[in-house]
């Protein structure tokens, strides 16, 4: 190392920038008794372009800090409209939900108060702070011993046992660390500027997506956040156009923006005046596990390129991933090892990482024109729930059943835990909404059905919960998402959007498949049998089903034999290789069990698929029907109901959906359905009754899921089962 | 040893079917040269056929030994990252020639490196040519996709180029070297294009030096992959091999 310059201050964590990710991250630092140290080179209070929106996750963060005084004192939203397709489409309202608390409602403060508030709340924590500018790391050997920085012209150096870098998107840090690599994938602009108006605002937050521009559409969206009673934070934000395509002007997309506003919605926000000046900068959506670290230097925030890559929302990134560097840097102190923050933000923050750019670019090359799709509106809608808290991003399983089911046992829960980590890990991938979909897939349904039958296989078969058993149960989930794949798929091809889906699952179904094939096994030339004859027998029910599409005159048989292959096979899979991790060799009785299970859970699921709305299946109601697919239900419905038969023989639509499932309903057909369900369920209970105390009683509960899904669901014979099982 | 082959074969098919539902995107399937995957029975059997194939070459594998086993699975894996990489960067110009043949690697590379070794594996267990096997194959799959690339955008002089790949959006090595020597004709991609704009990149391509740089890697990376033989016995085979897959054609840059 070179002669350093002169020692000006030193602290055992320096946290370089004093935004919401590096006030957090000293705060929850300082909690810890670390002395810590935040260098910024702005004085506070300080302006930033975006982030007035704080979303019921930044609300929720913030009050556990202890900082929920600072949302309190904010402008409480209310509610969120979307006005898609400049209103020609739909108008969507989206409240919050209402088991959510009225305090983690979301709020709007102006990001002077917020940083300010924040950079205090370190302070008062025992952070120092000192206004200077940080230079980069001050490195030795590999290692940062602390932060180059300029004062007055003076360089200077902080000495440090570990740094937290979260100076903002165009992090100087990221660049002096070398880690800021090629700018690819999304880019992100956003551009706001308050507005004073004389009408009183409603505390509701306005979407308007996609941009109109020009008389055609940008990949983007305006808002309008009410920051006080007549006061709004008017702004838009755009994905940018493939490279060599010109920019637009983002302060003509503003202007074009707010006239449009004037024009259509002068009844809404009055006359928008006194306008402050321009804010505007680029939004750093770019995350990759591989890029939050050098060392014992950690990034955070924008810094670690932490944005949503979707809605552009950063404000709850910064807040969450500071909080976790705090917990890396603590940790490092304590042990000398850095720890994976990189993998530890990936997992906490499925959305991150992926590259929407290719969605705009697909999105281009079909109209002509730099254009959203009606994927990304309805990709975009979704957010927007999320935002608002109708679907929390959080991709712990803990609410799912099955992980509520075996929490009884702290090595179970454990155990599926970090096979739950495990699948995002081997799941992350840049495609647009990949992680996302896929890992909903693993919470839905009850949750990791598949990865909890192969632990508590292993169990009942006398084996440990380590390594074997992990990956076992992972690579069970794994095969178990294949199934929810290619059912995703259209059978329509033409257009750019049904192209892209079908990509997409056909993608997003192998990678599962081969990260299952992949991943390290105890025996591992039997699991790769077992998974394989596994993926055929699953791919050979699912060609049944698709062979069968609109035969009313399908039979029984037929309907059971591939309700066997498709969803028997997953859990008798899973219960194999679980049982192989603990080195059994005979692994047919299990096997069974799990097939049994299989089949009455999807048993279960069809008959919710009749009965119950979307609110409880996310799922249009009816899509199986309008998809000419005929489970055993219908089955039983079409064998009963010779009128019947004539209407399903082609697709059905519209209203006349809802009249075949009020007549299969009646024909009787769920309580057949719902009793065949029973008896698996009857057989998988007497199979595991046979196993070991402990992991008997969770092996006959996991059998009886079904029945928990069914109740108020079914009336006659099967709530009278489900009484009597309950 | 014939079970290993037949689940190099039936997994390379099996993402073949799956490439065919990617095509090259949702215009180059219908201006170039990519699968139809209705004339298949729809993209639900398509998916469901190259799932079948990929279960049944696990079963396959899965009789030549927990070690064959493995280095299956680990190539599986990548031959589909690869795939994940190469749909990002669709209708991208962006995309840099280095990520384009690292995806080549991945790709091409993973398959012949995967057989190589099964082979090695399966005759001659305890020989030490693992790593150069894996190497040669590595580079090898890479000049075979260069080369690939450079035929098709060169054209076979009575049937033209064929550009459906480049339709829909998939930029291969010698369009990414054009860029980087005429960047305005970035300003043509980033959309479908019609036959007429189609022939002028390619044009471009041809006369901003595009296909030579490219024909020059690709025999960079063939003697990278015989050197990578050198010192180990029996190699006269494979050297020929990989002679004949990228042989040279006197109308073609080589």
């Amino acid at each position: 190392m070179n002669d350093p310059p002169p020692l000006i201050d030193e602290a055992e964590v320096v946290v370089v920038g004093g935004g919401p990710a590096g006030s957090v991250a000293a705060a929850s630092l300082a909690e810890l008794g670390r002395d810590v140290l935040i260098a910024d080179q702005s004085s506070f209070p300080r302006d930033k372009p975006c982030g007035d929106g704080l979303t019921h996750s930044a609300v929720q963060v913030l009050e556990e800090l202890g900082l929920e005084s600072i949302a309190a004192e904010s402008q409480q939203v209310e509610d969120c409209r979307i006005v898609i397709a400049h209103a020609t489409e739909t108008k969507g309202w989206y409240r919050p939900p209402r088991r959510l608390p009225r305090s983690r409602f979301m709020r709007t403060v102006p990001r002077r108060a917020l940083d300010l508030a924040l950079l205090d709340a370190a302070i008062e924590r025992g952070a120092r702070f000192l206004r200077a500018r940080v230079d980069g790391p001050l490195m030795d050997d590999g290692e940062a011993r602390g932060v180059l920085l300029s004062q007055a012209g003076e360089h200077y150096r902080i000495d440090a046992r570990c740094v937290i870098a979260a100076d903002g998107a165009t992090s100087r840090m990221r660049r002096t660390c070398g880690i800021g690599g090629a700018t690819v994938g999304t880019q992100v602009y956003a551009l706001r500027r308050y507005f004073t108006t004389q009408q009183q605002l409603d505390p509701v937050f306005d979407v308007y997506v996609p941009l109109l521009y020009e008389g055609g559409l940008l990949a983007g969206y305006g808002w309008v956040f009410p920051i006080a009673e007549r006061r709004a934070n008017v702004g838009v934000a755009y994905y940018g156009p493939p490279a060599g395509r010109p920019r637009a002007r983002i302060r003509s997309v503003l202007s074009s923006f707010v006239r449009e506003l004037q024009e259509q919605e002068g009844e809404r926000f009055g006359q928008l005046t006194h306008p402050s000046d321009l804010l505007g900068a680029p939004i750093a959506v770019q995350f990759s596990p591989d890029r939050c670290q050098l060392g014992n230097v950690l990034f955070a925030g924008e810094a670690a390129r932490a944005a949503d890559p979707l809605t552009g929302e950063g404000i709850s990134f910064a807040l969450r991933s500071g909080r976790t560097a705090a917990t890396a840097a603590d940790r490092l102190l304590t042990s000398g090892r850095a720890p994976d923050l990189g993998r530890e933000l990936g997992r906490q923050f499925p959305r991150l990482g992926q590259n929407l750019a290719l969605l705009t670019r697909v999105a281009a090359g079909a109209t002509e024109g730099f254009r959203l799709s009606e994927a990304e509106h309805q990709a975009f809608v979704l957010a927007i729930r999320r935002v608002t808290g109708s679907a929390p991003d959080d991709p712990g399983i803990e609410p799912t059943q099955v992980r509520r089911l075996l929490a009884s046992d702290d090595a179970l829960a454990g155990a599926l835990d970090r096979v739950n980590e495990r699948l995002l890990d081997s799941l992350r991938t840049g495609l647009p909404f990949g992680l996302e979909t896929l890992h909903r897939e693993v919470r839905a349904r009850g949750g990791p059905m598949a990865a909890a039958c192969a632990l508590l296989a292993t169990v009942a078969s006398d084996g440990e919960l380590g390594e074997a058993a992990i990956t076992a149960a992972q690579a069970a989930e794994l095969v178990a998402l294949l199934d929810r794949c290619f059912p995703r798929m259209s059978a329509r091809v033409g257009s750019d959007v049904a192209w892209l889906n079908n990509a997409l699952a056909a993608l997003l179904g192998d990678l599962a498949l081969t990260a299952a094939l992949d991943a390290p096994a105890r025996s591992k030339a039997r699991c790769v049998g077992e998974i394989g004859a596994g993926v055929r027998r699953i791919s050979e029910g699912q060609m049944n089903d698709a062979e069968d599409r609109y035969d009313a005159d399908r039979s029984l048989e037929r309907c059971s034999a591939a309700l066997d292959a498709r969803a028997g096979t997953p859990l008798c899979l899973a219960a194999r290789l679980g049982a192989i991790a603990a080195g059994q060799t005979d692994v047919e009785e299990v096997g069974s069990y799990g097939r049994h299970v299989g089949i009455a859970y999807q048993i279960s699921e069809d008959i919710r698929e009749l009965t119950v709305g979307e609110e409880l299946t996310r799922r249009r109601p009816g899509s199986d029907l309008r998809e000419g697919i005929y489970p055993l239900p219908v089955a039983y419905a079409l064998a009963a109901d010779p009128e019947l038969r004539e209407l399903l023989s082609g697709p059905v639509a519209g209203e006349a959906v809802e009249g075949v499932r009020a007549r299969i309903r009646d024909s009787g057909a769920l309580d057949e359905a719902a009793a065949d369900c029973f008896r698996h369920i009857e057989h998988a209970s007497r199979i595991a009754a046979h196993a070991p105390p402990g992991s008997r009683e969770l092996l006959i509960a996991l059998a009886e899921l079904p029945i928990r899904r069914l109740e108020g669901v079914v009336g006659t014979q099967a709530g009278a089962v489900a009484t009597a099982s309950g | 040893m014939s079970e290993a082959a037949s689940a190099v074969e039936m997994l390379d098919g099996a993402l073949h079917l799956h490439d065919g539902l990617l095509g090259a995107g949702p215009h180059g399937v219908e201006q170039g040269d990519g699968r139809e995957p209705e004339r298949d029975g729809g993209p639900v059997a398509t998916a469901l056929a190259g799932a079948w194939l990929l279960g049944r070459a696990g079963e396959i594998i899965s009789t030549c030994g927990d070690e064959a086993a493995e280095i299956w699975g680990a190539a599986a894996s990548r031959l589909v990252r690869a795939r994940t990489l190469e749909l990002e960067d669709l209708y991208d110009a962006a995309r840099p020639p280095a990520r384009c043949l690292a995806v080549a690697e991945m790709r091409s590379g993973s398959l012949l490196s995967l057989a190589l070794r099964l082979g090695e594996l399966l005759t001659a267990p305890g020989q030490e040519a693992t790593e150069a096997l894996d190497a040669f194959g590595r580079q090898l799959g890479v000049a075979t996709e260069i080369r690939a690339d450079v035929a098709a955008l060169h054209g076979d002089g009575e049937r033209g180029p064929k550009t459906g790949r480049l339709a829909g959006g998939s930029y291969p090595l010698p369009l990414l070297y054009s860029l980087e020597s005429d960047p305005e004709l970035a300003g043509s991609l980033g959309k479908p294009l019609d036959a007429e704009a189609l022939s002028a990149v390619v044009e471009r391509v041809g006369a901003t030096g595009g296909l030579e740089r490219a024909a020059e890697e690709c025999r960079r990376r063939l003697v990278a992959a015989k050197d990578a033989l050198a010192g180990t016995e029996a190699v006269e085979p494979l050297l020929e091999i990989a002679d004949r897959v990228v042989a040279d054609r006197e109308d073609e840059p080589a």
